[in-house]
């Protein structure tokens, strides 16, 4: 079962499945301030959902990056079609994405209060974290495109 | 400890987390030797980044969250806002580096 979990396609899906999760429940949560809706538990759920998800896509990102990405992947992509996949997409993916969980764990925090005041840069930072892992995602697409056209290259 | 200073003090240390890795991350990239320091610590400069700055974020909220008194709604607005600029800012510093970077080597 752990050889299955840890093959590379299986932690690269988790990785992803793991982001969705918190790009979607960030996304819910905006939606949540957007719609003025009150309930504290629904925002509650959303936040937690979100940090679970970010926090999960990590380490199991970051476990098939050490472990497979630096020695196996990132040799095809230098030396293939686009090796600025590595050296820009890469670079900027690993490092945007360890500011994600702190910002993360603060609008969960303030999912918790009902004051108005709150509210809306609350509902910006929910938008700000869904954003920046969209925008990691494409950065990921880039990277196992650039890895095939490496291999076929 | 109230919600308000719960939060500002979360995000007061997120906002100084994501000024540290971008920092760590150009300098590290541009001064092999603290690159290599950062590899020698946990076998990983990646590893050690990343449990820094998860560590580094904790420590701080705990001493921004014990060290002053209680903040009002209306600063606990604004160091939200603040860490939406920062973190744009913080991101797209380590984006445009790593152009820069690729371009000029």
């Amino acid at each position: 079962m752990l050889d299955i979990l840890l093959a590379k396609p299986v932690l690269i899906g988790l990785h992803l499945g793991f982001a969705i999760l918190g790009i979607d429940a960030f996304l819910w949560l905006a939606g949540e301030y957007a719609a003025g809706a009150i309930s504290i538990k629904r925002r509650m759920i959303a936040a937690v959902l979100g940090l679970i998800g970010f926090i999960g896509s990590w380490v199991i990102g970051g476990y098939y990056y050490v472990k497979y990405y630096g020695p196996l992947v990132k040799p095809i992509i230098k030396e293939g079609l686009a090796p600025w996949a590595h050296a820009i997409a890469m670079e900027a993916k690993e490092h945007i994405f360890l500011l994600i969980v702190p910002l993360a764990i603060t609008v969960l925090l303030a999912a918790r209060s009902s004051d108005q005041a709150i509210r809306r840069p609350a509902m910006w930072l929910a938008v700000l974290i869904a954003a920046i892992g969209l925008s990691l995602g494409a950065m990921g697409f880039i990277i196992s495109a650039a890895a095939r056209w490496g291999i076929a290259g | 400890m109230n919600n308000f200073k719960l939060i500002w003090a979360s995000a007061l240390a997120a906002i100084i987390t994501g000024i540290a890795v971008a920092g760590v991350t150009i300098v590290a990239d541009l001064y092999v030797p603290l690159k290599d320091m950062l590899k020698t610590l946990t076998g990983h400069h990646w590893i050690t980044k990343s449990l820094g700055s998860i560590i580094l974020y904790l420590i701080l909220w705990g001493i921004f969250g014990a060290s002053v008194g209680d903040k009002s709604v209306e600063q606990g607005r604004r160091m939200l806002w603040s860490l939406f600029v920062f973190t744009i800012l913080s991101a797209l510093a380590i984006f445009a580096f790593y152009i820069w970077h690729y371009l000029a080597v």
